[in-house]
């Protein structure tokens, strides 16, 4: 449990505020599994979401943010459970693996496996 | 086909190559420096340390007791504290600066003292250091004989800090490291002498290296 | 080599050529449909590159005015003396790359029945699928004494990145010692929520070094905002907000802090409450609604903002249109949201030309955001769809209010955040 650290047992204790609440206080949350029976995501829609930060079909090998293409899936699967149930806990990916069911966690995880582990593009932005 | 595998191989050393490191370079380790270094770091705390690494969300990238849960960053565990406590000031004044990807560890040194460092290097310095299973599956290349009077073959630091671990590291980073050294990237070895031995190596030679001792 | 087909063969090299980042080669059938997107901004650069990642067999046609797109995000950062090269992307590689038809024009009218663009030099472009994301548009008449070309002289809004970015960073410069800066966020929604939050505690952190004395009014349409908490705790720390030594003031829609007029030749402001300001730069940001060329072209319906099915961000007024961006119908505009967008309407069309029905969407709003060098935050914003319509199922913030302080957070997500705007640009423009 003291693993878990202080936002572990924030994301396990937390309470499900309904959605229709003031988001600026930002505290909505409404379990994804509740959506189950909705039409599926796709692994590619899901996880071109992650784009923005980990690079175009999670390519991008020289930020912060690591690569995600490649990864084994159950390497993927487990680290976004992980951080899904605070047990690996994240300033930024606790919260965003909390917004995926498992099983568009595991379809993103089929997708990124099969992506190229090279970068998308070679080319340098100028340096921070 | 061919044309096209240069392509690649050109576009991917342009990638090495493209960005430039920030503003002004801290000054390069001489073996003085690093003396003087040496004699000024504090006594490391263990559980001070493991504070620290809660605190600070270390384990999120380099996994629980630093043993780093995928290819994308290197693993602490069991590392040589005297090399962590030295990464660490590295990364906090700017010397390791490969590309965007060190830019995370500067954030997260700039709010360390030398004693939170130290305290950090001591708690991983004690954790098990992660080894792989299938050692015996990949045999040592030749040229790895440049490398293990610092680095010995059992992937352990060499001895009286002569290098640091790098079993247990995965080829990924590795790779990364010594294209590093070679391309002058990071220059936070003392003297530049892995420098040095980083330009001796071809890229087969990197890989099969780094093949090896990602396996201990 | 005779058993493969040319298009076979070229299909597979545009799939080697594309990791090393050599263009993608379509083989365009006779039947190639044709796809137009109007504005080269982060929705209509996503679309077509997120098209073409699908589909070869299609013509994309860009129509953007521009030959230098500036990214918005980090716009705030130029204010306080980044360079804004490091902001801005032109159309060549994405041109060449995704194999687009860049068209240098602005479009002046839509005639749907036709399925026909007209554009400000005259020409006529045919289309079969029409992606609009002209960006906002923006209402200066709202605020008695303001126009457009106050707002492109002295009574800026840098709300669109570009010359008027740099115009506000030299007004903010020459201000005197001790001078005042107001910013107004106009009534949400607006493009970018925390945006004018950041500004004026960038400005702050700017002023600390360069005009201790100075200060900014934040003078608000609004009761609240986004990361409130977390912006009044840090400026509580470090702009002494709420004392008479605060750098920092700011005035809420509850308090009467809504500009009403402004008076550009003695630099005043009149707010609701009937109290006059006077300041030495006046940041006004003007009421964002769909563009123009959407509200004259009947997709608003005479309301705010086009109309959409946000099952695929197709309008519900005309047929195959689909509207992106900060000018459709969607709770928060972001660059993050635009992006989500476009790649939703990517797949839609891609379905739809295989006569398929568009796939599942899904939106989140990952938004890293500042309040200085040394304090970052996040937002993690998700929608999900049912039956045309959005449903906010998350939205979290970190560091979250009951949250002991974490210097290593706080920097963490500085770093972040950057990163976020680099990989940002990359991902829309690489
Ligand atoms: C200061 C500031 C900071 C921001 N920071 C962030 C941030 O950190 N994160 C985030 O997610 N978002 C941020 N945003 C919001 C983000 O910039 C917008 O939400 C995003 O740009 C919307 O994309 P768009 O495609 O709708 O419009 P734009 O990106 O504005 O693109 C519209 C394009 O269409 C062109 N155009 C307009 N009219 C026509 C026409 N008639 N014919 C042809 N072309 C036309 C324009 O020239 C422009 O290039 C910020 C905004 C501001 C103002
Ligand atoms: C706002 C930026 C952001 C977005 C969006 C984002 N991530 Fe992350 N991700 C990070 C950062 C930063 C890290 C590094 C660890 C940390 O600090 O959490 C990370 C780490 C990870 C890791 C761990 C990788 C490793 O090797 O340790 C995985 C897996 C991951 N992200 C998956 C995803 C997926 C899947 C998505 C989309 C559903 C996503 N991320 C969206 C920022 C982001
Ligand atoms: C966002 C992910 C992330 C977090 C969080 C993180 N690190 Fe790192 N760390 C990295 C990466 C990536 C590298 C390799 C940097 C490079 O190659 O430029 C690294 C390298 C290191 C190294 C050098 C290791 C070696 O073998 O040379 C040390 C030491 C280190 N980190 C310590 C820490 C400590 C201590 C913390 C907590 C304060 C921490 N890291 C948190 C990603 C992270
Ligand atoms: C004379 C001693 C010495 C020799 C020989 C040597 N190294 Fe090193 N190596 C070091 C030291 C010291 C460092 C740490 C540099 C620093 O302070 O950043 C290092 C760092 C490294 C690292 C980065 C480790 C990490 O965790 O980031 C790699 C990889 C590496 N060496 C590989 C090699 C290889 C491969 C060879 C043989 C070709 C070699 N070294 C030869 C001393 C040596």
């Amino acid at each position: 449990m003291k693993r878990l650290g202080l936002y572990g047992l924030l994301l396990l204790t937390s309470h499900f505020v309904m959605a229709d609440e003031n988001s600026f206080t930002g505290e909505v949350y409404v379990n994804p599994e509740q959506y189950q029976g909705d039409p599926p995501i796709s692994g590619k829609m899901a996880a071109d979401t992650c784009s923005a930060c980990h690079g175009t079909q999670g390519r991008i090998f020289n930020e912060i943010f690591p690569p995600l293409a490649g990864l084994p899936k159950a390497t993927f699967i487990k680290m976004m459970m992980d951080f899904k149930t605070g047990k690996r806990p994240s300033f930024i990916m606790n919260n965003i693996a909390r917004t995926y069911t498992q099983q568009e966690i595991e379809r993103m995880a089929d997708y990124f496996s099969r992506q190229s582990a090279k970068p998308w593009f070679v080319k340098s932005e100028k340096k921070a | 086909m061919l044309k096209i595998l240069c392509v690649l191989v050109t576009l991917w050393s342009t990638y090495l190559m493209a960005e430039s490191r920030t503003g002004q370079t801290p000054p390069l380790w001489t073996s003085e420096s690093w003396a003087e270094a040496i004699k000024a770091m504090p006594k490391g705390d263990v559980q001070r340390g493991e504070h620290l690494d809660a605190k600070a969300y270390c384990a999120t990238c380099h996994g629980d007791k630093g043993v780093a849960p995928s290819r994308n960053t290197p693993s602490l565990a069991g590392q040589d504290p005297l090399y962590i406590y030295k990464a660490l000031m590295d990364f906090k004044s700017g010397l390791w600066h490969i590309d965007n990807k060190s830019l995370g560890m500067h954030a997260l040194t700039l709010p360390m003292n030398k004693q939170d460092m130290a305290d950090l290097a001591a708690f991983y310095g004690v954790q098990v250091r992660p080894h792989q299973t299938n050692a015996a599956a990949v045999s040592a290349p030749p040229v790895m004989a440049a490398c293990t009077t610092c680095h010995p073959a059992s992937g352990d630091a060499g001895p009286a800090h002569s290098g640091p671990a790098l079993g247990g590291q995965s080829v990924y980073y590795l790779v990364r490291q010594l294209n590093a050294f070679k391309h002058h990237r990071r220059n936070t070895d003392v003297g530049g002498l892995m420098g040095s031995m980083a330009q001796m190596l071809s890229d087969k030679q990197q890989e099969a290296i780094a093949k090896f001792y990602a396996q201990q | 080599m005779t058993q493969i087909s040319r298009r076979e063969l070229l299909k597979l090299l545009g799939a080697a050529s594309i990791m090393g980042g050599a263009a993608l080669r379509p083989v365009y059938g006779k039947a190639a449909a044709k796809v137009v997107i109007v504005g080269g901004g982060i929705g209509g650069m996503i679309t077509a590159k997120y098209l073409r990642l699908i589909n070869q067999d299609v013509h994309i046609t860009v129509i953007e005015p521009d030959s230098i797109y500036t990214f918005c995000p980090g716009s705030n950062d130029v204010l306080v003396g980044e360079s804004i090269s490091d902001f801005q992307r032109t159309y060549q590689h994405s041109k060449d790359r995704y194999q687009l038809q860049m068209i240098a024009d602005r479009v002046k009218d839509i005639d749907f029945n036709r399925k026909q663009l007209k554009t400000g030099s005259g020409k006529k472009i045919a289309y079969d699928y029409l992606v609009l994301s002209p960006g906002p548009g923006f209402v200066f008449d709202n605020i008695a004494g303001w126009s457009k070309e106050l707002a492109d002289s002295k009574i800026l809004h840098a709300w669109k990145a570009g010359k008027q970015t740099l115009m506000l960073r030299d007004q903010i410069r020459a201000m005197p010692q001790g001078g005042v800066m107001v910013i107004a966020p106009p009534p949400m929604p607006f493009r970018c929520p925390p945006a004018p939050y950041e500004r004026a505690s960038f400005v702050a952190e700017w002023m600390a070094q360069h005009n201790p004395r100075g200060k900014i009014i934040i003078l608000d349409n609004n009761p609240g905002f986004v990361f409130q908490k977390q912006y009044i705790k840090y400026w509580k720390q470090r702009r002494a907000y709420g004392t008479d030594k605060a750098s920092i003031e700011w005035i809420s829609s509850t308090q009467g802090g809504a500009v009403t007029q402004v008076d550009a030749r003695n630099m005043t402001v009149r707010i609701q409450n009937g109290e006059t300001i006077r300041a030495d730069v006046i940041n006004l940001i003007p009421t964002n609604t769909a563009n123009r060329l959407l509200i004259r072209t009947g997709l608003t319906q005479g309301k705010d903002w086009a109309a959409v099915n946000h099952h695929d961000m197709s309008s519900l007024v005309q047929k195959d249109v689909y509207v992106i961006g900060d000018s459709a119908d969607f709770n928060i505009k972001t660059g993050y949201l635009a992006a989500d967008q476009g790649k939703v309407v990517a797949q839609a069309i891609h379905a739809r030309l295989h006569n398929q029905a568009p796939g599942q969407p899904l939106y989140v709003n990952d938004c890293l955001a500042k309040a200085g060098k040394d304090f970052g935050m996040t937002l993690t914003e998700t929608y999900r769809e049912r039956e045309g319509k959005l449903q906010l199922a998350q939205s979290i913030q970190r560091p979250l209010s009951s949250e002991p302080e974490n210097t290593f957070m706080r920097h963490f997500l500085v770093a972040a955040a950057d990163n976020w705007q680099r990989s940002f640009r990359r991902d829309v423009f690489d």
